[in-house]
């Protein structure tokens, strides 16, 4: 390995639990194309356990490490975990419509808040792409999916300019915002509703790059983010349906690895089926 | 936890409402559970959570648990490091630098046994992650590095002169510094130093033992290096040198011993001992397979004047192995 490929090249970043090490948490360049995990570590070799640690030491900081693996053989985690994840509610002006309408939302009376609607999905909430979401009988009856972006924070601040906003940016990630709707209705606040264990699905691949509008990245399921970012954020279905389609379309992935729009189908129906008995 | 709700009684409940100022003090009493008291900052004051975020790390440091986070250590190069300074201050300087799995303990016996306490002023450091030394992740150890500390040490300490004793990879620490640092090394006592430069294979099986440590711990690998390092003799009559060996090695940090087995195989490139000046003295063992006999006579003829003394049924772990061969040989020497 040459001193040059520790700098670019291996910022799909993927959490996972190393087989090797008593499923220690690991963090991998996911290699799409190939569906391997190239390890990574940082330049003395340790190797990196998670994400925080890529946000912190930076890419010129990391290098790859060992053998591949393929993707097959581990388990994938969530990239972040141990803390909150704030929310904006009512981001979409479409969304905001569907939601002001649909007689769940006790937040408000117009669709559009004058003021951003930030809550926060309690960490116990996080789970990875194709670990199953818990239904919660009994808790909700009205089980329903937001298909997000997520902006990850590299940095601490206070009272950053808005010019500088996008310094602290790290990097993207694909997040469900899982909500018991009767529960967010009735308990006002959103908090209840949208912080039941398993409701914050996060894949397990980040890109730790700020991507520059027009850029082109061999990686597709980052191709399927930038277009909704370079859309200027259209609306959630829009962003949702432009990711799925494209995901079962081109991405050389297990369906189990990468839950599908149809397995969420597929799991609507089974629990149909259920409550139906 | 959860927060119960507050009974009657805050500010906008008062009539004009009354909204809190800096200097204001804030009280809250629960009966059998005390006081929380605060006090509203100046406006002008800093906000203390932004140097607490900042110092919060998610970079990880091996081995500092042993000192109780860092209780006792040295600030060498900008890092901390176990060293000890004993002996007779006054008397000429010894540096020791241990090997792979190893520790400054390793030479705790031959210095008692010598008493080179009454007559030398030592100077003892386990290397970076090695022993009770620290390693942090962002810290890329090499030969290169131990040998950078050991120099800075010296610096610091004002030590120049100095007898250099080193074991195994130490060997090549201990030569990098009398060919970067001729005036601090006078003398160099080598106990079986691996071969210039570290052959391929065993720079591959090097990289491999860092990942079995890495997944595995040091249990993993103990067995291997004791069956490899100790002769037959000490196996079969010196049950104490083996225990020795082995308890060097399980007393490491997996991942400081990981980073010392990167650092030998990155030794790829001959090291210039032709242009070593230090009087040399060289030991190894005749069952040494990590420093045989021929390696050493290379070592001997390359550096002007080197002595070698081979050691009979003796392995890797020498000072552990044949104490006494050892002394005699440094005896004679110093």
């Amino acid at each position: 390995m040459t001193q040059n490929s520790t700098h670019a090249g291996f910022t799909n970043y993927a959490a996972y639990r190393d087989p090797k090490a008593l499923g220690q948490s690991r963090i991998g360049h996911l290699d799409l194309e190939k569906s391997v995990i190239q390890p990574l570590s940082f330049v003395s070799g340790t190797p990196l356990a998670n994400l925080y640690q890529v946000i912190e030491i930076g890419e010129s900081q990391i290098k790859p490490f060992g053998e591949v693996i393929p993707l097959s053989s581990v388990e994938l985690l969530a990239p972040i975990s141990g803390r909150d994840v704030l929310a904006v509610g009512k981001n979409y002006s479409e969304h905001a419509k569907e939601f002001n309408s649909s007689g769940y939302d006790s937040s408000d009376k117009v669709d559009q808040p004058t003021h951003p609607v930030i809550f926060t999905k309690r960490a116990t909430s996080i789970i990875s792409s194709g670990e199953l979401i818990f239904p919660h009988p009994r808790f909700t009856e009205s089980c329903d999916y937001e298909g997000e972006i997520g902006v990850i924070i590299g940095k601490s601040g206070f009272r950053i300019k808005e010019a500088d906003a996008m310094d602290y940016v790290w990097g993207y990630t694909i997040i469900n915002d899982m909500t018991a709707r009767e529960r967010q209705r009735d308990h006002k606040q959103f908090y209840i509703g949208k912080s039941p264990d398993t409701f914050c699905p996060i894949v397990s691949v980040t890109l730790g790059k700020v991507p520059k509008v027009g850029e082109k990245r061999s990686n597709k399921i980052f191709r399927v983010q930038l277009q909704c970012l370079q859309a200027n954020f259209p609306s959630p279905s829009e962003c949702k349906l432009t990711s799925t389609a494209n995901r079962a379309k081109i991405l050389p992935l297990r369906s189990s690895s990468f839950p599908s729009h149809s397995s969420f189908t597929h799991y609507q129906k089974d629990r149909q089926s259920n409550l139906a008995t | 936890m959860i927060a119960t709700g507050t009974p009657a009684g805050v500010g906008i409940g008062k009539k004009p409402p009354v909204f809190l100022k800096p200097g204001d003090v804030v009280e809250v009493s629960v009966t059998g559970l005390g006081t929380l008291r605060n006090t509203i900052a100046e406006p002008t004051a800093t906000n203390q959570t932004i140097s607490r975020v900042a110092k919060e790390t998610h970079v990880p440091i091996s081995n500092l648990n042993k000192t109780n986070g860092g209780v006792g250590l040295t600030s060498i190069n900008s890092k901390q490091l176990y060293y000890r300074q004993t002996g007779n201050a006054s008397g000429p300087p010894i540096i020791f630098v241990h090997g792979l799995g190893g520790s400054s303990e390793f030479y705790s016996p031959l210095i008692a046994s010598l008493g080179l306490d009454k007559s030398h002023s030592l100077h003892l450091l386990d290397l970076e992650g090695h022993g009770l030394s620290p390693t942090s992740a962002i810290s890329v150890v090499s030969i290169s590095s131990y040998a950078a500390d050991f120099a800075a040490l010296a610096q610091q300490v004002k030590i120049s002169g100095a007898t250099v004793f080193a074991h195994s990879m130490g060997s090549y620490v201990a030569l990098t510094l009398a060919v970067k640092y001729p005036e601090l090394v006078s003398k160099l006592v080598l106990i079986g130093p691996p071969p210039n430069p570290l052959p391929e294979g065993a720079q591959t099986g090097s990289i491999a033992r860092a990942a079995t440590v890495r997944a595995s711990g040091m249990a993993a690998v103990v067995d291997a290096v004791v069956t490899a390092g100790a002769s037959e003799k000490s196996k079969l009559e010196n049950p104490v040198a083996v225990a020795a060996v082995r308890m060097s090695l399980l007393g490491q940090d997996p991942e400081g011993y990981a980073k010392g087995c990167t650092a030998l195989a990155g030794v790829t490139e001959e090291l210039p001992v032709s242009q070593i000046k230090a009087q040399t003295l060289i030991i190894t063992g005749d069952e040494d397979k990590v420093s045989p006999p021929a390696v050493c006579e290379k070592y001997a003829a390359g550096i002007k004047g080197a002595k070698l003394q081979v050691l009979q049924q003796v392995g890797h772990w020498h000072n552990f192995e044949d104490l006494n061969g050892v002394a005699k040989a440094v005896k004679a020497f110093l």
